[in-house]
């Protein structure tokens, strides 16, 4: 059991046998979520989580992403056992290491751009003239930064997710999560927000994790992992092996990894 | 995050609700302006009181009473408990004339120096020699050498002396013809009725040569009265008496007997004097007891706004619950946020109790300022009506000590009404916080 403790350096998230179920009182009532969903994510790789509602890609995150604690199963960040973490630690891990870009942005409205994506600087109790330099040249990594004094509700739509990016970023956390990034886009707009992501994860190095039900941005990501009734019916790091296998053409498109899964989930009913 | 951050947001989120911030600042603001503006009241009265009685001095002796307990109450009528009082043919009078044998008994105390009976005394007007001008004047004999009163100019009178003496009470030198300065050593007349057994009498008034040996300032104590000493009283009452058979003149009785005690005696030994009078059936009272009994009434008034006071800050309470009960409903997705950020639980909750208690603060704040205001135009309407004899008596006054205990006070009530809601903020769940609609 020693072995458990530790995972291999370069998983950033290791998620072993996640099982949430919701409504513990009556047998009836109960829901599971997600059924031993295990999952490892290394340092830099871009991962879409794709699934329709209900499928408990939005449980999967908030676990991996610490908002919630699995009913059963064991969750590695960055090598440390989170269960074991105390409140104290588990909100500095929150802070310093997760950045959360979500569809209805979460933002506050009457407030200043800058102020927006100050709040995870002032939440970690940085000094004002850091926490200011650090948010100016987040504005500036997504083009923004001559917004800075405008109020975020006189902002576009696209303007506001690139804000809730430079907020995400502030803190230079290891792992990003988007929750239906470009649900609220129009398709440019959207383009433009995916294309921020993924150049942040190219050129930061950080691991970005895709929560989605849209094809064509989860095509942009290097792996997919495909979700339905809480359980992983396809993850394309381990599917593409056996797949290049069959093929020999050496890589994937999630396409043809559709046409290979679909059937498999026929069969299974 | 930090406490100076914390305020600045929750100081933030109070602007950005301000109609809603105002109101419960309105809220708290009349409560806190009633306590203010009472404990203003309650200062002003008490430190008159104390720098009269410290005027006076009047620790060094007692006006003494023969009568049961509770004469007090009597000034009440039947508004006491229990309705009106059956007569009793056997009972001793409530109030009895003090005699020369009460006053052995009251010498014999211990810790008395000095007991002696005070007379009564009473003139139709104040003559001035000069101007011949009469005026009415309310006499009274000047107790003891330890009542210090206020002074304008010369000394109190000395009953020790044998030359009648007087102290006129504020603007009467003037009206005399003379300055308080020159009224000093004159002469002046109080005309004393002559007491007569016919009924039908012509009322015979006969002149008394007093000498002016000091003149007052306006005071509680002196309340507009001239003072005698001993030789010019037993003066008056013998002139008083002259027509009087010898026969019929009424034996030595004093309404009040003054006792002095043993100088340099502290409270305790006084109370405990006074506790032992109380048993031999005396009720005796020290000058600052007097004084407070005056200014009770102001203890009145500052009780019901206390009262009133209470009620507004308790309603205020209310709002305050009321108004972060619905802030946490309005940011529930904010606090999701900030949660999913690694904000703690003790934050979130300090984040609400701040925005409480700012506002306890900016209530009590703009409570202060209406209460400076209030003060200005209070004193000035007191000072030209009730107030006007009573030069010194500044009817509301503040003290820094007090009024930051009153605001710290409310601040605590208000931290204590916004405990609620800021506990709910600081149990939400993060995922449920993002999920609401």
């Amino acid at each position: 059991m020693s072995e458990a403790n530790k995972t291999p350096a370069p998983l950033v998230i290791d998620a072993r046998h996640l099982t949430k179920i919701y409504g513990k009182k009556k047998r009836d009532q109960k829901f599971t979520a997600l059924k031993s969903v295990s999952l490892q994510i290394a340092r830099g790789e871009s991962v879409a989580i794709i699934g329709k509602s209900g499928s408990g890609k939005s449980t999967l995150m908030h676990t991996l992403a610490l908002l919630d604690r699995p009913t059963k199963g064991e969750l590695y960040f960055n090598g440390e056992r989170i269960g074991k973490l105390n409140s104290r630690h588990l909100n500095r891990v929150r802070n310093r290491e997760l950045g959360f870009v979500f569809q209805q942005f979460f933002m506050n409205a009457n407030d200043t751009v800058l102020n927006n994506v100050m709040l995870p600087l002032r939440i970690a109790g940085t000094s004002l003239f850091k926490r200011k330099k650090i948010a100016m040249d987040a504005l500036r990594t997504v083009g923004l930064e001559d917004k800075a004094k405008n109020k975020a509700k006189d902002l576009s739509g696209g303007q506001k997710q690139r804000v809730c990016i430079a907020r995400a970023l502030v803190n230079s956390p290891s792992v990003i999560f988007a929750d239906e990034p470009t649900g609220n886009l129009d398709s440019t707009t959207g383009a433009m927000i995916e294309k921020t992501l993924f150049d942040l994860n190219k050129e930061k190095g950080i691991t970005l994790i895709v929560v989605t039900h849209d094809e064509d941005i989860a095509k942009k990501c290097k792996r997919q992992v495909y979700l339905k009734d809480g359980e992983i019916i396809a993850d394309t790091k381990k599917e593409v092996k056996l797949f290049v296998d069959k093929d020999g053409k050496g890589r994937a498109t999630v396409k043809e990894l559709k046409s290979l899964t679909e059937p498999k989930l026929k069969g299974a009913k | 995050m930090n406490i100076l951050d914390i305020l600045r947001m929750a100081s933030s989120n109070l602007f950005r609700n301000k109609v809603r911030s105002l109101l419960t600042i309105l809220a708290i603001f009349i409560g806190s302006f009633t306590i203010i503006l009472n404990s203003g009241i309650n200062y002003g009265v008490n430190s008159y009181v104390d720098s009269q009685v410290a005027n006076v001095g009047g620790e060094g002796y007692l006006e003494v009473l023969k009568a049961e307990e509770g004469l007090f109450d009597i000034s009440f009528g039947g508004m006491g408990s229990g309705g009106p009082t059956e007569f009793d043919p056997n009972a001793t009078p409530r109030i009895q004339a003090i005699t020369n044998d009460d006053l052995k008994v009251l010498r014999s105390i211990d810790g008395v120096e000095s007991a002696i009976g005070l007379p009564m005394v009473s003139a139709k007007y104040i003559e001035s020699q000069t101007s011949r001008k009469q005026f009415e004047v309310s006499l009274q004999t000047f107790p003891s050498s330890r009542l210090l009163l206020d002074m304008a100019t010369g000394r109190t009178p000395d009953n020790n002396s044998s030359q009648p003496e007087i102290i006129l009470a504020p603007d009467f030198a003037e009206a005399l013809g003379y300055t308080d300065q020159s009224v000093l050593g004159q002469t002046i007349d109080l005309g004393v009725a002559l007491q007569s057994l016919a009924p039908d009498a012509p009322e015979v008034i006969k002149n008394l040569d007093v000498t002016v040996v000091g003149v007052q300032n306006r005071s509680v104590v002196g309340m507009g009265n001239s003072w005698v000493n001993l030789a010019a009283a037993n003066a008056m009452q013998a002139l008083s008496l002259s027509e009087i058979p010898a026969e019929f003149r009424p034996s030595d009785s004093f309404f009040f007997a003054i006792v002095e005690v043993r100088e340099g005696a502290n409270d305790e030994e006084i109370a405990q004097i006074q506790a032992t009078m109380r048993d031999k059936g005396f009720q005796a009272m020290t000058i600052a007891e007097q004084v407070g009994m005056i200014m009770s009434i102001f203890d009145a008034i500052g009780m019901v706004l206390n009262i009133f006071g209470a009620i507004a800050l308790l309603a205020a309470s209310i709002g305050i619950i009321n108004t972060l009960f619905m802030a946490v409903q309005e940011r529930t997705k904010e606090i999701g946020l900030m949660k999913a950020m690694g904000l703690s639980n003790g934050k979130i909750f300090l984040l609400f109790s701040a925005e409480a208690i700012m506002l306890g603060f900016w209530g009590s704040a703009v409570g202060i300022l209406v209460a400076l205001v209030a003060r200005g135009i209070g004193n000035n309407i007191a000072n030209q009506t009730f107030l006007q004899d009573l030069p010194g008596f500044t009817l509301i006054e503040f003290n820094a000590p007090q009024i930051a205990g009153i605001v710290l006070l409310i601040m605590f009530i208000a931290f204590c009404a916004g405990a609620l809601p800021a506990r709910r903020a600081a149990r939400q769940n993060p995922i449920d916080a993002l999920r609401y609609e």
